[in-house]
């Protein structure tokens, strides 16, 4: 018993190390955000009373608050299309009675998407882009990001559906369901778990993309992580609004792990566990 | 009865449309329009309107480009021993969780709220923590009676200092898979193993390895695809300097193509050939973690 012990304080001592190198740069951009410029520079002198208009000053600040508000428009926008477009591919994939050489095809070939270098993508959609008079739109940047979070979605939600017994989805159609009914009353409620967690992925994931935004808006369409970037031009002086900035940009992830902890892990779990 | 099935293999292809088409549109065609660009030499500083038809000229020219070359180095370096630290660290931490049985949610929270940030915002955290004069990093090493390090500076120690931010930013996806592939695993197995007197490393070894292979192929090969396309940290954290001792790939193709020099057609032949090289080193990786598993 008392091996035991000394196990779990030695286990106990390891993670405490290990989680302070990851709790640490988090904690002292908290710090360093409610600081005056002067004392941003020395880890040991502190602002008292802590400057909260740090906050307020980045916010105001060339145009961040018109890129947060863009990005969240992007954002929901994005993972709604690529919910429903994914969904219906998923349960297409993996449940219309096609054969399994034609299923393979698809998965695989939306599998091997993931693989494919952004920089692949950026020039062509950039000159159609030009063409299309889409460059610099928020309904640009939409359709881009379908890129990254499409194939992603309907990877997540095929592994779900397979979840999903079969028999239950017989068992309306012999009770007279329309494949309709099938669909959105049977699959549609079990698959929700899959759906929440695909999208609060999706949603992360074009929250913090950088390259999409960067070569495909300039000014009227762009994104917190584009805008964040020329904060780093204004040097060591403002630390703490640029630390500010940074954590009003990571709002939306506190709030998830906040509400959603379980479908975040889950999501997380599930782009590699199954495939 | 196979009219039924006929309606539904139809009613399948319906469901396909939306996802078909914008996949065709926004991935398809990209991919096959870069490719029928990087034939020419599309140089807009020279002229947008100069296309200059050159056949595989572009991807010759990539050979004798020593630029790409040291890109690609350094993008592999960065990604291998980022894969190495990640995978180690990510596993001793799931090992960790899968023992510890009080406080393992505020634990885990801890070890993946960094996978949810931005790599942007990593990037521009580390950049002022790792600042040679007044960065926290030098400050408390200097408070311990340390040596300064020139974390941004030094040539030889800049690819290292994006291995760090890197394993800070996403140890935690590593973390979660394997805690996950541990808990997966019957708990009777592990007590057999116990009573039959195998030692820690003997249970990990023989009985909760071969079952965590498959998740550490998983995740070690999502993990790669991701670590070469790194593109945010090294743009942000060292812009590639000094002396382009840690410039990536994407960054490299970024700035001959959009972001510089608007050398299109070559920019995007770099583009395909570094996805060639993507999908060959993930392939390795795979075979790699498979050596073993037939013995």
């Amino acid at each position: 018993m008392k091996r035991r012990t000394r196990q779990d304080i030695i286990r106990y001592v390891l993670i405490i190390v290990i989680c302070a190198f990851f709790a640490f740069p988090v904690i002292w951009v908290f710090v360093t955000s409610l600081k005056k410029p002067i004392d941003a520079t020395s880890f040991f002198r502190f602002t008292i009373p802590p400057k909260f208009e740090n906050y307020l000053d980045a916010w105001t600040n060339s145009g961040f608050s018109k890129a947060f508000m863009n990005t969240l428009l992007i954002s929901v926008f994005t993972v709604a299309i690529s919910l429903f477009a994914g969904f219906l591919m998923a349960y297409a994939i993996m449940r219309s009675p096609i054969s399994s050489r034609i299923r393979k095809f698809f998965f695989n070939g939306v599998y091997s998407m993931r693989i494919i270098p952004e920089m692949v993508f950026l020039i062509p959609l950039y000159i159609l882009y030009q063409e299309t008079k889409m460059y610099d739109t928020i309904l640009g940047l939409i359709l881009a990001f379908q890129v990254l979070t499409l194939p992603y979605c309907i990877m997540l939600l095929c592994n779900f559906i397979r979840d999903i017994p079969a028999d239950l989805e017989w068992a309306a159609r012999l009770d007279g369901c329309t494949e309709a009914k099938v669909m959105s009353r049977v699959v549609l409620p079990l698959c929700m778990p899959g759906i929440v967690t695909s999208g609060i992925l999706a949603f992360i994931s074009v929250w913090t993309a950088l390259m999409f935004p960067l070569a495909l808006a300039y000014s009227r369409a762009t994104t917190v992580a584009v805008t964040i970037s020329i904060f780093k031009g204004y040097g060591s002086f403002n630390w703490p609004v640029m630390a500010a900035a940074s954590m009003i940009i990571t709002i939306p992830q506190i709030l998830l792990f906040a509400f959603c902890n379980k479908y975040l892990i889950s999501g997380y779990t599930m782009g590699a566990v199954k495939e | 009865m196979s009219h039924t099935v006929n309606k539904r293999k139809l009613l399948g292809y319906m469901y396909m449309i939306p996802s078909l088409v914008i996949l065709i549109v926004f991935v398809i065609y990209p991919v096959l329009y870069g490719f029928v660009t990087s034939m020419y030499d599309w140089d807009w500083v020279a002229g947008i309107d100069k296309k200059l038809f050159v056949g595989l000229g572009n991807y010759l020219a990539i050979f004798k480009d020593g630029l790409f070359w040291n890109a690609l180095k350094n993008t592999i370096l960065f990604a291998v021993l980022s894969l190495l630290v990640e995978f180690v660290l990510g596993l001793c931490c799931a090992m960790l969780l899968y023992k510890i049985r009080k406080g393992g949610v505020i634990f885990r929270t801890i070890l993946i709220f960094p996978l949810t940030i931005s790599d942007m915002v990593a990037a521009i955290m580390w950049r002022m923590m790792l600042d040679p004069s007044s960065g926290v990093v030098n400050q408390l090493l200097r408070s311990i009676g340390l040596k300064p390090v020139d974390w941004l500076g030094n040539s030889h120690i800049v690819i290292f200092t994006l291995v760090l931010v890197e394993i800070w930013w996403m140890t935690g996806n590593i973390t979660l898979i394997m805690l996950a592939g541990l808990q997966s695993m019957p708990i009777e197995q592990l007590e057999c193993g116990q009573i039959d007197g195998a030692n820690g490393w003997q249970r990990f070894r023989y009985l909760q390895w071969p079952h965590l292979r498959s998740f550490a192929e998983s995740a070690l090969s999502l993990r790669m695809i991701d670590l070469l396309r790194v593109f945010a940290i090294a743009w942000a954290v060292t812009q590639g300097g000094p002396n382009r001792a840690s410039e990536v790939s994407q960054q490299y193709i970024y700035t001959n193509g959009l972001g510089g020099y608007l050398d299109i057609g070559y920019s995007i032949a770099m583009a395909i050939l570094f996805s060639v090289f993507v999908v060959i080193i993930v392939a390795v990786v795979k075979r790699i973690i498979r050596i073993g598993a037939d013995e």
